[in-house]
This record gives C-alpha cells, structure tokens and sequence, in this order.
C-alpha cells in the first residue's frame, strides 16, 4: 500500500491528505479526508472557506454547472490542501493527472482537469510557477523520477512561461497536464498555498473538485 | 538490504511477468542488473491491477505497466528472471 512518499515528507509540509499520495490505498484516503474535514472547519470557522469564493467565482464562469466536492458511495474526497513552502525548497517538473495515477477512483473518468490554486503568502524571492508548452504522455514515463515528477529533459527545448508576480489572494488556474513546476523558495518567508483541481465531464454540466 | 531497481515496463511475458527497462538502480545494491531484465511479480501494488493473484491477466498487466514507471523489490533470481515486489514509484504529480 501507498504511503506518503519520502518526497513530500522531506520537502513540503502540507495539512490535508491529496489523493495521489493515497493511489492504491483509497480506504485510507477517505478516512484522512474525513479527518481533515474536521480540522478545515475548525481552521476556517471564523472566515469564509475560500472554497465558497472559489465556487462562486466558477460559478459565474460557468453558469449551466453545478459545482460540487466529489463524492464515491457517499464518501467525501478532500477538498483541498494547504501546502506550506519553506527557503530553500521547490517542485520539479511535474504534471497532474487524475486520469492516470488516480485509476482507482471514481473521479479519474473526467474528460477535463484544471489545477486551482489560491495563493494565500509568497516568499520573498523565488517561488515562481513556470509552464512549459508541452503536454504528458504516456512514453514521457521514461523520464521519472524516483520519488516524485520528471528529469528537466523531459521539457528540454520546451517554450515556457514563467509566472513571478503572484500576490496573496491570487487564484490561478492551469492545464495540470501540462508540465508545470515551481523555482525554489530563496526568501525566509514560506509560500502557502491551498490547492484543489477541478473536473469537468463533456456529457454532464457538473464540475467536481477534490485534492 | 534488498536490491532495487526501477524503470519502465515493457513487453507483458505471461499474467505474471514482463520486461522492465531499468533506467535506476539503487545505491549499495548487491547484484548487477542489466538494462533489460524479466520480472516475475511476487506482489503488486500498482494503480489498478488487482491485489488478489487470482484475478491477475496478462491484459490487466499490459494495461497497468506498459510504459509505466516502476519500483522492483528484488527478492531473488532464478534461471535469469528476478522475483519482485512491484509497485509503483511515487507519481508523477499531484
């Protein structure tokens, strides 16, 4: 069974679980997001949960769809996750795929995934969010890392976009299938962020969002 | 300590071995490994394929490791096939 990788454990702090981290142990996923629940409540139970924001905000951008956490036989998936980003530390290339890694569950039947990302503080320096214009496939497997992403030559000769001026209170939403990563933090200030994807499905005008 | 490798799955042999293209190995292994070796699995955890032997296919497991990236356990080698525990290798994102 899957546990947290050595990667995450070692480089990014995080409250709450992310289903990638659960591929083959969904069981244990839904407890750790039922758990969570709990401690999201708690946290955001003098704010708004930024997921309303975030919701409202989709909802004027698709008006026909419902939009709601993914649910599998009456179970929550998580709904997002808040990763802390401390000096010195940064995210390789990767891409997200729910289609994928995520065989097991329900969710990995959508057509479409969007990544969406609420900056809640930035670091100083670095941080950056650069998207190569080059999207995964299956034979790209060659290039893996151990633990977690991909070698840089997988987007070697890629066009890119680097995205450094993001603010608290930012949202930004991309293509997970893209390859993205992000530079290394080189400030004392921790980047925090709270991430979840959204999915979209052609036949139905509902999104579903999880982490 | 055990020996592991990992790379990518290739040809699928029967419901319960293939060939996998070594692309890393680890530090302090005790064996050599080429960089194509035959796999037989003594046990899976791999996004899809089933924990229970008695439904593994060769189908399932072309689906499951072709092209994958993965983890291999080595347990022993036996008329030039490895024994392992396979599994997938962390992901390729979130």
């Amino acid at each position: 069974m899957t546990a947290p990788g050595d990667y995450q454990k070692k480089n990014l702090k995080h409250i709450g679980p992310f289903l990638m981290s659960y591929a083959t142990n969904k069981m244990e996923y839904f407890i750790q997001a039922k758990k969570t629940q709990k401690k999201f409540s708690k946290i955001f139970s003098q704010k708004e949960n930024p997921t309303k924001r975030i919701f409202n905000m989709l909802k004027m951008v698709f008006p026909e769809s419902k939009i709601n956490l993914a649910n599998e036989y009456g179970k929550k998936y998580s709904p997002f996750v808040i990763r802390i980003h401390e000096l010195g530390k940064s995210i390789p290339v990767h891409k997200d795929h729910v289609g994928y890694e995520g065989k097991e569950y329900s969710i990995s039947n959508i057509d479409y995934q969007l990544s969406c990302v609420l900056h809640l503080q930035e670091s100083e320096h670095g941080g950056d969010l650069v998207i190569y214009n080059k999207n995964w496939k299956k034979t790209d497997e060659k290039y893996r890392k151990i633990e977690f992403g991909y070698s840089s030559k997988v987007v070697t000769s890629e066009k890119s976009c680097k995205i450094s001026n993001l603010e608290p209170g930012d949202l930004v939403l991309i293509n997970p299938i893209q390859y993205h990563e992000v530079t290394m933090i080189q400030g004392p200030t921790p980047r925090i962020t709270l991430g979840m994807f959204l999915g979209f499905s052609n036949n139905e005008k509902k999104i579903i969002s999880w982490a | 300590m055990t020996d592991i490798i990992w790379g990518n799955g290739s040809q699928v042999l029967t419901k319960d071995s293939f060939v996998l293209n070594v692309t890393h190995r680890k530090n302090g292994n005790k064996e050599n490994y080429s960089d194509s070796e035959k796999i037989k699995i003594t046990s899976a955890d791999l996004p899809g394929f089933p924990h229970n032997q008695q439904e593994w296919a060769p189908e399932t497991l072309q689906e499951c490791i072709k092209d994958a990236f993965l983890k291999c356990e080595v347990d022993r080698r036996e008329e030039g096939t490895l024994l392992a525990k396979v599994s997938h290798s962390g992901v390729g994102g979130y």
